[in-house]
């Protein structure tokens, strides 16, 4: 990847690979050297997606109001706002790591609850460890985060409420999953697997790779094939023990 | 580069921390080149601006450039420089007068710009290294 990053400062560009679970990032960072060096060392974990690099906040608030990431590479002091100004304006949290060549900004760090701070410059064996630290944080009340009886998307640039008795079925678009309700569709950037993940287990079941159905909804079932209000909807070989084993069956 | 250049390692001019770099970059020179010639590229703009916030005798403005400068020389292995840095931003944001960094931004001056030469010596070093 070398010079992707190079004189493209607020352009957004995608990097061609992309590993299956990879998580996506956008780098906010001033220095060029920083943004190009923090870029490779996501290449080089295999486990990260660049989305874009912005240089200030400025250039990033739209786009990531727009977007939703899993993981945000911070600096502190740029040009303009500060990324703390960046994190108070955001419609959502990802998890974010502060990269900062002061650690004066760990308090604000903590106050913020980023998960981790790397001074610059920083080994890659560093980095990795801040990586670590994320996937093992906890998932933030964000997108897909459920409480007992809704979930909340992030759809057409802001969070929008779904009452789970509400949702018909959940559908697979590849990077996006849409919410049928009896009223609506909504689209939103997520993967089945992260949502499985998210969603409250007494309400839904997977049947298909490509489809989770609120359990409620399921009219009938006819050999492979369950009816909500009259859509087909297809159950897997490998899902269909587990949906007869959660059905009333009398 | 042939294998048995690959495996040689790259004699740093002793004003860089050869083992930072070393254990930031490992043996990738070809990288090691690109990071020096992007600082190199990015330097002139930077150090422009620590100057001019300089001649305005603007120590808020001066803090921030200086504060931009000081994780660039990190990246390319001037350790020593960075943490010159460190202690003039702190100065800027200690001192009430202006005349009292005069003396340090001197001396911060003439750091940066013997930087900039060997920084640009040491990609033509590398250049030829990985041109072998």
């Amino acid at each position: 990847m070398k010079k992707l990053l190079k004189k493209l400062p607020g352009f957004i560009h995608s990097i061609t690979y992309k590993e299956p679970g990879s998580m996506t990032c956008v780098i906010v960072e001033d220095l060029q050297v920083a943004a190009d060096y923090l870029a490779r060392c996501c290449e080089k974990s295999g486990e990260l997606e660049v989305k874009g690099h912005f240089t200030n906040v400025q250039e990033a608030l739209p786009y990531l109001n727009q977007v939703t990431i899993d993981l945000l590479f911070l600096d502190v002091e740029m040009p303009g706002a500060s990324g703390f100004e960046l994190l108070d304006q955001l419609a959502y949290h990802p998890k974010v790591i502060l990269t900062t060549s002061k650690t004066e900004y760990a308090y604000n760090a903590f106050e913020y609850k980023v998960t981790d701070f790397l001074k610059k410059p920083f080994t890659y064996q560093r980095f990795q460890e801040a990586l670590q630290k994320v996937k093992a944080a906890q998932p933030e009340i964000t997108e897909g985060n459920t409480e007992d009886d809704h979930i909340f998307i992030k759809t057409d640039g802001k969070l929008v409420r779904l009452q789970n008795n509400d949702i018909l079925y959940i559908e697979s678009m590849g990077d996006y999953v849409k919410f049928i309700t009896a009223e609506k569709k909504y689209i939103t950037h997520n993967t089945m697997k992260k949502l499985e993940e998210k969603i409250s287990k007494d309400h839904f079941l997977k049947v298909h790779r490509s489809y989770i159905v609120n359990i409620n909804k399921i009219a009938d079932i006819r050999e492979n094939m369950l009816f909500i209000k009259g859509v087909e909807i297809p159950i897997s070989k490998a899902h269909k023990a587990e949906v007869l084993k959660r059905l009333n069956i009398v | 580069m042939n294998e048995e250049l690959s495996n040689q390692e790259f004699n740093f001019s002793p004003i860089f921390d050869s083992a930072f770099l070393y254990e930031m970059y490992e043996n990738d020179y070809q990288y090691v080149e690109e990071i020096f010639s992007t600082t190199n590229e990015g330097f002139q703009a930077d150090f422009e601006a620590i100057k001019k916030a300089f001649d305005q005798q603007d120590l808020a403005t001066l803090k921030k450039a200086v504060h931009k400068m000081k994780p660039a020389m990190g990246f390319v292995g001037l350790l020593a420089l960075q943490e010159q840095c460190q202690n003039f931003e702190q100065e800027c944001a200690a001192k009430q007068e202006f005349k009292e960094i005069i003396i340090n931004y001197h001396t911060l001056l003439v750091g940066l710009t013997t930087a900039n030469e060997k920084i640009a010596e040491e990609i033509t070093r590398l250049h030829s290294f990985n041109n072998l």
